[in-house]
């Protein structure tokens, strides 16, 4: 049996689930642990299809680019700032996602940090920008 | 081990002819390893049945969250007046106020003739989702869905384990509860322990009014005792309202309506559960 998620997680993830905009949830470690039906129309696929997802795989699955077009290093994305230093960061960009499409989004990242300084993720709303 | 359920009432204490049974003393609950070794579980008005402490041996009150229900006894326990006994209270951490002046906010004048600092040989322990022994206890403490914080216990002793969540609402805003144990509150706690004493507050029809209120209804909390596979599920923190007859009837028509993998216990007032 899997080991439970922190109450900071599921209490995150129930607030997704009730949220009509997009929202996406990691742990600590950045693995993806959660995305809400909001989310699956811009990342291209159901969450129960993708289920969750270490780091490592999110670099192969997704490409982001600044919204000129050069190439965006990770360590400038809002939710690995949120979970590097611990704060809420911010920034649009160019994505493309699960289905290969590339849409414009901008992002916004926070850290979930629980009692006791106890650090057990992030979560992360995005939405599609128009021009 | 055993555990004897010294107040079983939820939220508000309700003596009376209707609640001999299952009783009007509010939450706590006596812990008692095979070498005689005492833990109590939350501070609630039952706590003045507590068994009288040995002459010297530390007291450990664990307390789940700071409502009323689970403290009011609190300033009733003789051994808190006692400079010859140490008693040791844990409780939830708090990332604004420390623990004693979040219970001297009780055990103050004008609620409470003495204050906290004036107790003799009181030690505070704050603590969020952690492991600790006390004695012959291995205890793990996690942060459990309540209103404001509060956390559930598990404790083990001499090969057995109990596990003690008496306000708990895992069903908030889940449609899967049953199905997804990594993503259900209280699971760590709860999995494969031989004895679960739970917060079964609410009628079905009480609940659809009160979601959010941090509590569960018998069938909520019948679906989380078997997705964890507990052995017993003991029946607490008892609706005000409910009579010991509607209690009653509330455990018969569960039992009527499901073959249930555990053993349901009533939750009665002073009963002694073998763990």
């Amino acid at each position: 049996m899997a080991t439970q998620h922190p109450i900071e997680l599921i209490l995150a993830r129930r607030l997704a689930e009730s949220m009509s905009h997009p929202v996406w949830i990691t742990d600590a470690l950045g693995n993806l642990v959660f995305y809400n039906e909001p989310a699956e129309g811009i990342l291209g696929v159901r969450f129960g299809e993708a289920g969750e997802m270490p780091a490592s795989a999110l670099a192969e699955r997704f490409v982001t680019e600044d919204l000129d077009g050069t190439e965006m290093p990770a360590s400038d994305l809002p939710l690995v700032i949120a979970l590097r230093d611990w704060l809420p960061a911010h920034r649009p960009m160019r994505i493309r996602s699960f289905d290969g499409v590339w849409r414009v989004i901008g992002v916004t990242a926070i850290p979930l940090v629980g009692v006791g300084d106890r650090r057990v993720g992030a979560l992360a709303t995005f939405w599609e920008l128009k021009d | 081990m055993k555990a004897t359920l010294l107040g079983t009432r939820g939220s508000v204490g309700r003596a009376g002819p209707a609640t001999v049974r299952y009783g009007g003393d509010t939450s706590a609950v006596e812990v008692c390893a095979d070498n005689g070794t005492v833990l109590l579980l939350d501070a609630g008005s039952g706590i003045v049945h507590a068994s009288p402490a040995m002459t010297s041996a530390p007291v450990h009150v664990l307390l789940t969250h700071l409502h009323m229900d689970h403290i009011q006894g609190l300033g009733f326990l003789n051994s808190l007046f006692n400079p010859d006994i140490e008693v040791h209270i844990w409780g939830p951490k708090s990332s604004h106020r420390p623990l004693a002046a979040r219970l001297g906010r009780y055990l103050s004048p004008p609620l409470f003739p003495v204050h906290l600092r004036d107790l003799p040989n009181l030690i505070l322990h704050e603590i969020g989702s952690e492991d600790f022994s006390i004695g012959p206890f291995s205890v793990t403490s996690d942060l459990i869905i309540h209103s404001g914080r509060a956390l559930g216990y598990r404790v083990s002793a001499d090969g057995r384990s109990l596990a003690y969540l008496p306000d708990h609402e895992p069903a908030l805003g889940s449609e899967n509860l049953v199905s997804e144990p990594v993503w259900t509150s209280g699971f760590g706690l709860a999995e494969g322990v031989d004895v679960l004493i739970h917060d079964t507050q609410y009628t079905d029809e009480e609940y659809k009014s009160r979601v959010g209120w941090g509590h569960s209804t018998l069938t909520h909390t019948a679906d989380f005792a078997k997705m964890a596979g507990v052995g017993k599920l003991v029946m607490f923190h008892h609706e005000p309202d409910h009579t010991d007859e509607l209690i009653d009837q509330l455990m018969d028509d569960l039992k009527g309506d499901r073959d249930l993998p555990f053993d349901l216990v009533p939750g009665l007032a002073g009963a002694t559960i073998e763990v």
